[in-house]
């Protein structure tokens, strides 16, 4: 008491030292100040990394009234409108409140195109979007004081809406159909390896078919073939002037597209298969139609482009200063049906990468979008590896292709608890779709940091442990994923089956993982109800693992049980090495266990809690709610039986077991 | 923006723990492990706490307490029964990993849907921001919660550097600092040392235990293996800081190890983000702090290489 005291009097009031007077703020600040500016760096680097996940600060002031207005109505112009509402609502503008859309489709007659347009120059319409080539060059004719944005359009140098890409009507921009010629004099070689004359109509009354007619023309040259053309003047002479093009002696039939011959393209295809050439074109609708192969510009993705445009344009820009931009995307289209009735034998990489397949082996249509994976681990063992290789294959398996459909891309904290919430925020800022997490700390840490981003785990034993729901059904609305649960039920049944008299079996667990801990408990009810005993060592560390398999042993167990966990499965051969001394099988719920001695192994395969994993993943990017998707269990169970193992220690394993073993090592 | 907020609060609730290591480390010249413990102890009280619904200033509080009192146990094994001050550490560190499992009841308590400080800042910047979801700043969008998380690291970082400061200026405080540089002098002065290093020790893991509790109710679960290998990069970030300060003097050395911890976060977000192969990542945290550290140095040259030039 009295030293409390005299301590409390120590503390005492304080008397300044001659040391501790404040030194003036300039020195202070002098001091700090290269780890504020290496601090700002930092931060810089950071956030300029970023960079495209700025929202800008002006956003419109005003609702913008915007006038949709289309020629005609099919597939390509519905894609387009698509991808344009897409866009907007992409680009973080709310509909109603910034922006709404008035929709008016002239249904192919253009004095109809006229008067909407001249009713948009009186009514209040603070833009104009467009989709078809008609409906461009009307607007631009029309009106001179509204922005105008196009898409499905040509590229507007081909009827003098511009000069270049850069140069052009001041208030009009958007996004052009490039006709991929390149990559479709490509495809062609790539199927008909030996064809040398290329054969398409052109309408001479139509201004962009002359103008893409030269452009393939020169292309085709430049690839050292030849492109037969001939004109035609309506949609009615198609049929005859089909027939005559295929009589001039042509390998194949590529038609490019223009107004004429996409009203009569049934004719072409008929043309085609009578003689039996192959037939391409450059429009999906088409290959739908009976052509063999399009290759077309993806137009949902230029219409979406085209609307991001004139975001920018209600966010300030002037349309004059935004550039003309080609449409980038690529898609492809096969119709094996038409193949198969011709007897065409395309190549199989092709028709695999194709974005569409008409026809047999119907492929579901490929995502939406290309979906940014982002895979967060926790540490480096083998299970996670085999998932990671389970999950690449179940992608495989959908039918999707890394880089087409989906980025995915690996982080792992190396056992760093710490830096896991940091890359989450790094997954995230990065744009992730998708996180798919291993481990429980990585699944609650994904939980805490993703937002409302779908999440799929695995290499989980109980989600609901975790925290990520009520029950397997009843759970948090973005996470979902597969339970790594072991066989508990059926390696006690197998136990029982080989070892009637059993009556304790043993276990190492680690206290400290709380999936060691879990199957402990599931293993001792599994093996309470067909009435054995289930006695349990703790091992904390690696170097634990030797003494804690002896003190088990010395426990008069009949067998050793080993259930699953990452220390366990690390330090196995010790265990293996203390058995063999006490001559005790051991039975395991791990694979590769089974080639390090254990006797028989029946295991949940992490490679196919990979795969369902991958499976869950592509449900949700076909648009299923993670909510909807109950936590599942991993069901696959593969039976290892070691002989060599199991002989050691005089073990005799059943018939029964043997028949129904997946593999028998060491005969 | 996530990302650089995210590793900024990371930094400062981490800042506590480099706070702590310092006063061991650095002051007292300690090598104290106990940290690898403590932070998990702090974290297991809290989490525990919260989860049977108390209050998280309470549960936070309790987890400096329960550092406080892992610290005083490592003082006490050291000046007691004379062991070894990094044996004295590494047993408490070690019983500490029993002590948590117990606290627990298991590995790993999830605080998803607890009532944590999180929750509060965010209840907070609703209050002050009504209406809104996020805050825009320069064109990035960062959410509420996170910004009010951000300026609660923050404020705790200041609140208790400064209570530090003025504390280490106290009598008692003087004279821990001297026990630290000169124990031999002190003990001349009649000073119980030993009395200091104790209280020292828990002042240093109370700071740590401190850290833990955010740390867990910032990432949203408390893990039996959140220490481990936590007490090299916290002293990589005090080295870090001393490097960036350039001085010994009490004041600077706490701003620097605040500083050193909030850029080491930020670099290893950085190398996150830069999208390396995930196995190099210890790695190129090393040359980071390799960086960090001759980097003054380099300065240091490049200044005389100027003044010599400017002399001639």
């Amino acid at each position: 008491m009295r030293r409390l005291q005299s301590l409390i009097d120590f503390i005492g009031k304080g008397n300044y030292t001659r040391d501790t007077i404040t030194p003036p703020m300039w020195s202070v600040i002098k001091r700090l100040l290269l780890g504020l500016i290496l601090i700002t760096i930092a931060s810089s680097v950071l956030l300029l990394s970023d960079l495209h996940h700025r929202k800008s600060s002006s956003e419109p002031t005003k609702k913008w009234r915007i006038l949709l207005t289309l020629l005609v109505e099919a597939p390509p112009m519905e894609e387009a409108h698509q991808g344009m509402m897409e866009g907007l609502r992409q680009s973080g503008l709310v509909e109603g409140q910034d922006f709404e859309v008035v929709v008016r489709n002239a249904q192919g007659d253009m004095p109809t195109l006229n008067s909407i347009l001249d009713t948009a120059a009186v009514e209040k319409t603070d833009m104009i979007f467009t989709i078809t080539t008609p409906a461009l060059q009307t607007a631009v004719n029309k009106i001179k004081n509204k922005p105008i944005v196009f898409s499905l359009a040509v590229n507007p140098s081909s009827w003098g809406g511009s000069k270049n890409d850069q140069d052009h009507t001041p208030n009009m921009t958007g996004v052009y159909v490039s006709s991929p010629f390149q990559k479709m004099i490509d495809v062609i070689r790539e199927c008909f390896p030996k064809a040398r004359r290329i054969g398409t109509l052109f309408s001479p009354g139509e201004a962009n078919s002359v103008y893409v007619k030269d452009l393939f023309t020169t292309l085709v040259q430049k690839n050292g073939l030849e492109l037969v053309v001939l004109p035609v003047n309506s949609s009615v002479e198609i049929s005859e002037a089909a027939a005559s093009l295929i009589g001039r002696g042509i390998d194949v039939f590529c038609q490019i597209g223009d107004n004429a011959s996409s009203a009569g393209f049934p004719s072409i295809v008929l043309a085609a298969r009578k003689s039996k050439i192959p037939l391409f074109c450059f429009s999906t609708f088409q290959a739908r139609q009976g052509a063999l192969i399009s290759v077309s510009n993806d137009h949902f993705d230029s219409g979406r482009e085209a609307a991001l445009l004139a975001v920018r344009i209600m966010r300030g820009e002037s349309p004059a200063s935004i550039p003309l931009q080609p449409a980038r995307t690529v898609t492809i289209a096969v119709n094996t049906k038409v193949a198969k009735e011709n007897g065409y034998t395309l190549p199989d990489a092709l028709v695999n990468s194709a974005d569409e397949i008409i026809g047999e082996k119907v492929k579901e249509r490929s995502l939406s979008k290309k979906w940014n994976i982002q895979l967060v681990e926790y540490s480096n063992i083998l299970d996670v590896e085999d998932s990671e290789k389970g999950i690449r294959d179940g992608f495989k398996k959908a039918g999707l292709m890394e880089g087409r459909d989906y980025t995915l891309k690996v982080r792992n904290a190396q056992g760093d608890m710490v830096t896991l919430s940091t890359m989450i925020d790094s997954a995230v800022s990065e744009g992730a779709d998708l996180l798919m997490t291993m481990s429980t700390p990585t699944l609650q840490a994904a939980i805490k940091r993703a937002g409302k981003r779908p999440i799929v785990f695995t290499l989980v034993a109980s989600a609901v442990a975790a925290g990520a729901g009520k029950s397997n059904e009843d759970h948090l609305p973005n996470v979902t994923g597969v339970l790594t649960t072991s066989a508990y039920e059926e390696l006690v049944a197998v136990i029982r089956e080989s070892m009637p008299h059993a009556k304790r079996i043993g276990t190492l667990f680690v206290p400290s993982e709380i999936n060691s801990v879990y199957n402990m408990e599931q293993t001792a009810k599994a093996a309470s109800k067909s009435g054995m005993q289930l006695i349990t060592v703790p091992a904390n560390t690696s170097g634990d693992v030797s003494d804690a398999s002896l003190s088990l042993m010395s426990q008069r167990i009949d067998a050793v049980c080993q259930i699953a966990g990452n220390l366990t499965a690390f330090a196995f051969p010790s265990l293996v090495q203390a058995s063999q001394r006490s001559r005790l099988p051991i039975f395991a719920f791990q694979t590769n266990q089974a080639y390090e001695g254990a006797s028989i192994v029946v295991a949940r395969d992490y490679y196919d809690g990979g795969l369902d994993a991958a499976e869950i993943a592509t449900r949700i990017m076909r648009g299923e709610s993670p909510a909807k998707i109950p936590f599942q269990p991993l069901r696959t169970t593969r039976l290892l039986v070691n002989q060599k193992a199991a002989a050691q220690c005089g073990l005799k394993i059943p018939e029964t077991i043997l028949k129904r073993a997946e593999k028998i090592i060491g005969e | 923006m996530t990302l650089l907020v995210g590793a900024i609060t990371m930094g400062l609730i981490l800042s506590l723990l480099a706070i702590g290591v310092l006063i061991s480390f650095r002051i007292f010249s300690f090598p104290d492990i106990t940290a690898e413990g403590s932070i998990t102890f702090g974290a297991a009280i809290a989490a525990i706490l919260l989860v049977h619904g108390f209050n998280p200033w309470f549960a936070s509080g309790a987890g400096f307490a329960g550092g406080f009192l892992a610290g005083i146990t490592t003082g006490v094994l050291h000046t007691r029964f004379k062991i070894n001050g990094l044996l004295a550490g590494i047993l408490v560190m070690t019983a500490l990993y029993s002590v948590n499992l117990r606290v627990m009841g298991k590995s790993n308590v999830p605080l998803l849907t607890e009532t944590t400080m999180a929750t509060y800042c965010e209840k907070v910047g609703q209050a002050l921001l009504p209406g809104g979801i996020g805050i825009m700043i320069a064109g990035w969008e960062i959410s509420i919660r996170d910004a009010f998380v951000l300026l609660f690291a923050f404020l705790v970082a200041l609140f208790m550097g400064g209570i530090l400061f003025l504390f280490m200026r106290t009598n008692l405080g003087t004279a821990m600092r001297a026990t630290g540089d000169n124990p031999q002098m002190m003990k001349a002065l009649g000073v119980n040392v030993n009395h200091m290093i104790v209280l020292g020790l828990g002042i240093s893991n109370g700071f740590i235990g401190l850290s833990g509790a955010l740390l867990a109710q910032y990432q949203g679960f408390a893990d039996v293996q959140m220490g481990i290998g936590i007490v090299v990069l916290a002293l990589a970030s005090v080295i870090i800081g001393e490097a960036l300060v350039g001085s010994h003097r009490l004041g600077y050395t706490i701003a620097g190890a605040v500083m050193g911890s909030v850029l080491f976060r930020l670099l290893v977000a950085i190398a996150l983000r830069w999208g390396l192969n995930p196995n190099d990542l210890k790695l190129i945290t090393a040359i980071f702090v390799f960086i960090a550290l001759i980097l003054p140095q380099l300065l240091g040259k490049l200044k005389k290489h100027a003044g010599s030039t400017k002399s001639i």
